[in-house]
């Protein structure tokens, strides 16, 4: 079972790019040409988007590398032993919502102190996978829209990263 | 965001001036501005080559033709948005987002927002459809957590897959209440 939903996971990107490839052949369009006139517009949209990523990476790095996360962390550690929420899990939850990256190796972090297969462990995976990192994705969302204001988005998308939290240490205990 | 992004270089200023990682927080500086570089030239060849596929998706009209298979679903969600390309271009990110295509789902992402944009005039303030799109594209996340069932097999567990039904079950949820708060949200302002 497991198996097949590998195969169509890993084969549906490619699959996607051979039947556009595909269709255009039988509608006898130009595709390379298309093609590489598409390619220069995603060139000029990464380009664009580079000033709102310097803009992230520094704020986030910043709250990082000042040790403000670990303080935010330590002021939250009573409140999660409360809940009975292994503290291991802590700094996942706050910076899960600012840096990707950061947050794998807190996964792997958590896997390797507490074990893959422990609550902390299986909580961590279920969270990491379904919490988008929401401040970069909002930065660079915005950065290719003319948008000043993003009204409601970053308030959206706090009440559905803090569901995909409370959820997967719920379901995590259950399951 | 101009508030959010001051206080968050402000206050981790003066924390660090208090813990004294003052030499980190510097290095830091100096150093992150290029890391974006790295991220965005790693970034930009995976968007080009989707957006080359996509033009020849678009005009050859495989896109107006998928969208219009698709228009019941995103209709519940976009009840005004007549925009065929937008649609279609929102169905392929939260497609690409369920097979956790990763950096091309970013790509599909950015492309539906511009579209969307287009479709708001370009207006200063975001219309309910990209804010809606955007929300709702952050809680969508790969069916098969692939990579995560590779670093639990890596670590030794006894049952890799054991976080796939809560995956699923979380992922669900969250799209649910993100639609909702979306809903609920754009009625107040």
């Amino acid at each position: 079972m497991s198996g097949i939903l590998y195969l169509i996971t890993a084969g549906f990107i490619p699959a996607m790019a051979a039947v556009i490839i595909a269709y255009g052949l039988v509608k006898k369009a130009p595709v390379y040409d298309y093609f590489i006139e598409g390619a220069r517009k995603g060139l000029t949209t990464a380009f664009e988007i580079l000033p709102f990523l310097i803009g992230i990476f520094l704020a986030i790095n910043c709250l990082s590398a000042s040790g403000l996360i670990g303080l935010i962390n330590l002021l939250f550690q009573p409140l999660f032993s409360l809940l009975g929420i292994p503290p291991d899990l802590l700094p996942l939850i706050f910076l899960r919502a600012v840096s990707g990256s950061g947050s794998l190796m807190i996964v792997q972090n958590i896997m390797e102190t507490a074990g893959p297969d422990s609550y902390a462990g299986r909580a961590a995976c279920v969270m990491s996978g379904g919490c988008e990192t929401i401040i970069y994705v909002l930065a660079l969302y915005f950065g290719v829209t003319h948008t000043k204001n993003m009204r409601h988005t970053l308030k959206g998308g706090l009440i559905g990263y803090f569901t995909g939290v409370i959820v997967s240490l719920l379901v995590c205990r259950i399951l | 965001m101009n508030a959010a992004w001051s206080a968050i270089f402000l206050l981790s200023f003066l924390y660090a001036c208090i813990s004294g990682r003052l030499p980190l927080f510097s290095e830091t500086l100096t150093e992150s501005s290029g890391e974006a570089v790295q991220f965005m030239i790693r970034l930009a060849g995976i968007m080009a080559m989707w957006s080359g596929l996509m033009e020849v998706a678009e005009r050859t009209g495989l896109i107006s033709k998928m969208s219009r298979i698709l228009l019941p679903v995103t209709r519940l969600l976009f009840p005004r948005l007549k925009n065929q390309e937008a649609l279609s271009s929102i169905v392929m990110s939260f497609m690409a987002n369920l097979f956790g295509a990763g950096n091309s789902s970013t790509v599909f992402a950015l492309r539906t927002m511009e579209k969307l944009d287009a479709e708001n005039h370009h207006a200063p303030s975001a219309s309910n459809d990209m804010c809606t799109f955007a929300v709702v594209n952050m809680a969508f996340a790969p069916v098969i957590p692939v990579m995560m069932l590779q670093i639990r097999s890596d670590m030794g567990s006894t049952d890799p897959y054991s976080v796939i039904l809560p995956s699923l079950i979380t992922a669900g949820s969250t799209v649910i209440v993100s639609i909702l708060a979306c809903k609920i949200l754009e009625r107040r302002s």
